[in-house]
């Protein structure tokens, strides 16, 4: 199959030594690449119970077939370990430019393994690999960091770093590129942290040869025009993913003082249109025909960004309606290192922990100038740094709050109510590396369409089908934000490889894929149990707005569930049943 | 009657290029009934609010109120 | 005639690139394009780029064989005149002719519909003479 480099990069930090090996092809027809060929790689080669933070543990970055061609959205990166903040499997996804640059270097994927003694960099050109001293580098930012090495390496490097919280080992650090990009959840930053690896820079003068190219560009490009630049994806382009602020608000989906409400008074400081008042440029990752990251200046700094996760759970969640503290917020956690979904979860936590009088972490909904403080110290593990770095599920632990602490088996929701979209609800439970909303995204034709928000009828499937569908757009790759169907990921994926894949066995491959990562889970002990939500969204209901009253009734929930375990072909404490198995072929 | 309308993200397309407008509705109008007029295809468009809040479609329009159309996202 | 890069329009997606490495070099490799541009962070600021060939001819006045020329509104090259000297990479303004292994890319604007045009989602290239895509 053209399209891959057939190539695998093996990088042991322990012995400073590298080999490359062919990519495993009979995986990758079964597995494609990105999340399902990264995490077919993992389960095969990682031990059951390995200590994420170990040098046992593995950091594999992959590629895809899709990845440096003009098929549009294919530029994100697929990054795979086992989670310091879940234990369970965890897949990440980075834009920028670093993907296309791993494969014009002549790999498919990059497998770092062991952990370096000192602090280092590692330096990837072509085939030529360098370990570098990073002493100088380590307690820096990761802005600081990447023009560092940019200025010592050359501006054709690509850059990936951690910051000062990956180093720390926080179980909430991201791992950074082209100074605003993330992969974000679940503490993979800490992983890299955990090798000492402050970062790799790639530079790759190689290209990617694919099956018929002249009918494959042309193909691509009539492709491009009638089904990404449509009315259902330049959203991205004209506003980012900031429009989501008022969607939310308007569907009362909106997180609001750590998931008591689904409406916020002061949305209209951080929507899109505030937003645009401060636009200052647009960026696009690698091969992007939507471009939907807003360059963002106001007065207390500037930042690609916020998103809407960051929008919602450090905006509306911890009652902040003002644009410049959130794009402060936003600067400060990429130049730390933190995932702002579970850094701003965390705080409106401690914020409600704070006034209910439970423990005073001297933090209140609203106000910015203690909140602007956590994520420097979340990151340098100081003041209540400590103990919030911890995360929602460990600090309820310690001072109470269960019921309101909003995390899935330890990885805190992201910014859509549940409540407010039932189907979401199953989707965060069930996901593979706990509450993520990029597995399952109901929320699209629940809240903001047609489909009934309030029932579970017809929701196993509807998440069932979501699920599967972008495990393998994720495995191509392909960024979701083209709502590419199943017809046209099958057309592009056969125009660059020369296979003839179909729309059905790709999402055959999806359910394979969601699959993987279900046995890499069961087999790390997690069963039936853990997909469950915290009791806030079964007790309390909804005060505002359009869901206002709305609570997800228990007994529901469980019926969704199982109803949910039925369809996969799992048992009823969703395990996968052999016969499941041996249709699988994992 | 006359009725504002805030036409979000690329929706601007069908105001000739314009996210606000104002519109000359006809007595007994429902948002349907707008949207047709507009010419915005079903697929194209996500829901409709009116206040800050989501409308169902056979929701009858007064004068001088305010529709905000969204179009369809696949993420966020 | 001839190229013409919008500043304002681009978002570095750098689809041209690749469409023009794949249209005259058979594979997706952007340092084969006949173009450059891109977007990066310098200083806590974003900058935009683009270089495209602006036919000014230096390169035809600086080739001693004679290999590339300027008619029609666009560049020709003739492989078996060249000698492949590197002078014409050197001595382009917009650094966007090729070094390869034995001879260089020059930009032919695609024989008048040009790949990077086509591309580009949201108009930042144009063939003056004609229209964006």
């Amino acid at each position: 199959m053209m399209g891959y480099q057939n190539k695998v990069l093996r990088v042991n930090l322990s012995s400073k030594s590298w080999s490359t090996e062919p990519l495993n092809m009979t995986w990758a027809k079964k597995y494609i690449g990105g999340k399902g060929l990264g995490i077919k790689y993992l389960y095969e080669e990682l031990a059951p119970h390995t200590d994420p933070f170990s040098p046992e543990n593995k950091l594999i970055f992959m590629t895809a077939p899709l990845t440096g061609t003009t098929v549009p959205c294919s530029g994100k990166l697929a990054i795979i370990s086992r989670s310091p903040a879940t234990g369970t499997i965890l897949d990440c996804s980075i834009g920028g430019h670093i993907a296309s640059e791993i494969k014009f270097a002549g790999y498919d994927a990059v497998i770092i393994e062991g952990a370096l003694d000192e602090p280092g960099v590692l330096k990837i050109e072509d085939d030529h690999i360098t370990f570098l001293p990073a002493d100088d580098l380590w307690g820096k930012g990761s802005h600081e960091t990447e023009t560092a090495l940019i200025e010592a390496h050359g501006k054709d490097m690509k850059v990936i770093s951690i910051g000062p919280a990956g180093e720390n080992l926080s179980t909430m650090a991201c791992i950074n590129s082209d100074y605003y990009r993330q992969a974000g959840r679940g503490g993979i930053g800490s992983v890299m942290g955990s090798k000492k690896l402050k970062g790799f820079l790639v530079k790759g003068t190689g290209g990617v040869q694919v099956h018929s190219i002249q009918e494959a560009i042309t193909r691509i490009n009539e492709i491009m025009r009638s089904d990404t630049l449509t009315d259902d994806n330049l959203w991205a382009y004209t506003d980012g993913t900031a429009m989501l602020v008022e969607m939310s608000h308007n569907t009362g989906i909106l997180p609001t003082h750590n998931f008591q409400d689904g409406t916020f008074g002061a949305y209209q400081g951080i929507d899109s249109e505030a937003m645009k008042k401060a636009r200052s440029g647009k960026k696009a990752c690698g091969s992007c025909a939507l471009g939907c990251g807003n360059f963002t200046k106001t007065g207390r700094g500037a930042v690609e960004g916020p998103e809407y996760e960051t929008l919602a759970l450090c905006g509306s969640s911890c009652g902040i309606g003002e644009l410049d503290a959130v794009v402060k917020f936003n600067d400060l956690c990429d130049d730390m290192g933190l995932d702002t979904i579970s850094v701003g979860n965390t705080t409106a936590f401690a914020m409600e922990l704070t006034e209910k009088g439970i423990k005073d972490f001297g933090l209140r909904f609203g106000d910015v100038e203690s909140y602007l403080k956590v994520p420097e110290l979340i990151a340098r593990k100081e003041g209540i740094g400590m103990e919030l770095g911890l995360g929602t599920r460990e600090l309820a632990k310690r001072y109470g709050g269960e019921d309101f602490a909003m995390q899935v088996k330890g990885l805190e929701f992201p910014g859509y109510e549940p409540r407010g979209s039932w189907g979401m609800g199953l989707a965060y439970a069930t996901s593979d590396r706990g509450a993520c909303h990029m597995r399952a995204w109901p929320v699209a034709v629940e809240a903001y369409g047609d489909v009934d928000a309030f029932t579970v009828e017809g929701k196993a499937q509807l998440v069932m089908e979501m699920q599967n569908s972008n495990a393998v757009k994720f495995s191509l790759i392909l960024c979701d934000f083209w709502a590419a169907g199943e017809e046209a990921m099958a057309e592009v994926l056969n125009l660059i490889t020369g296979a003839d894949y179909t729309a059905e066995e790709l999402l055959a491959i999806g359910e394979r894929v969601v699959n993987i990562a279900r046995a890499f889970n069961i087999r790390e002990g997690f069963t039936g149990t853990h997909d469950t939500l915290p009791n806030r969204i079964f007790n309390d209901a909804l005060k505002s707005g359009a869901t206002a009253g709305k609570k997800i009734p228990r007994e529901d929930f469980d019926r969704m569930l199982a109803e949910y375990y039925h369809l996969r072909g799992w048992t009823a404490e969703g395990i996968i049943s052999d016969e499941k198995t041996a249709v699988l072929e994992l | 009657m006359l009725i504002h309308v805030i036409l979000a993200g690329p929706l601007s397309r069908y105001g000739n290029g314009c996210r606000e407008l104002s519109v000359e509705g006809e007595k007994g109008w429902q948002v349907a009934d707008l949207i047709s007029h507009l010419k915005i295809p079903e697929m194209s468009y996500s829901f409709v609010s009116i206040g800050g809040r989501k409308v169902e479609e056979h929701r009858p329009l007064s004068e001088g109120v305010v529709v905000t159309v969204f179009p369809p996202v696949s993420g966020g | 005639m001839g190229l013409k890069f919008v500043q304002e329009n681009c978002i570095g997606c750098k689809l041209c690139e690749l469409a023009c490495s794949a249209s005259h070099e058979e594979m997706f490799n952007p340092r084969l394009g006949r173009l450059r541009v891109g977007s990066h962070y310098e200083n806590k600021d974003l900058k935009i780029e683009g270089h495209v060939c602006i036919l000014c001819g230096s390169c035809v006045r600086a080739c001693p064989t004679d290999a590339i020329a300027l008619e029609d509104g666009r560049l020709h090259y003739t492989r078996e005149d060249c000698i492949n000297c590197g002078v014409c990479v050197d001595v382009c303004p917009q650094s966007v002719i090729v070094q390869k292994e034995e001879d260089v890319g020059i930009c032919d604007l695609c024989e008048g519909d040009p790949w990077c045009v086509k591309s580009c989602p949201h108009g930042a290239l144009m063939l003056k003479g004609g229209t964006s895509a």
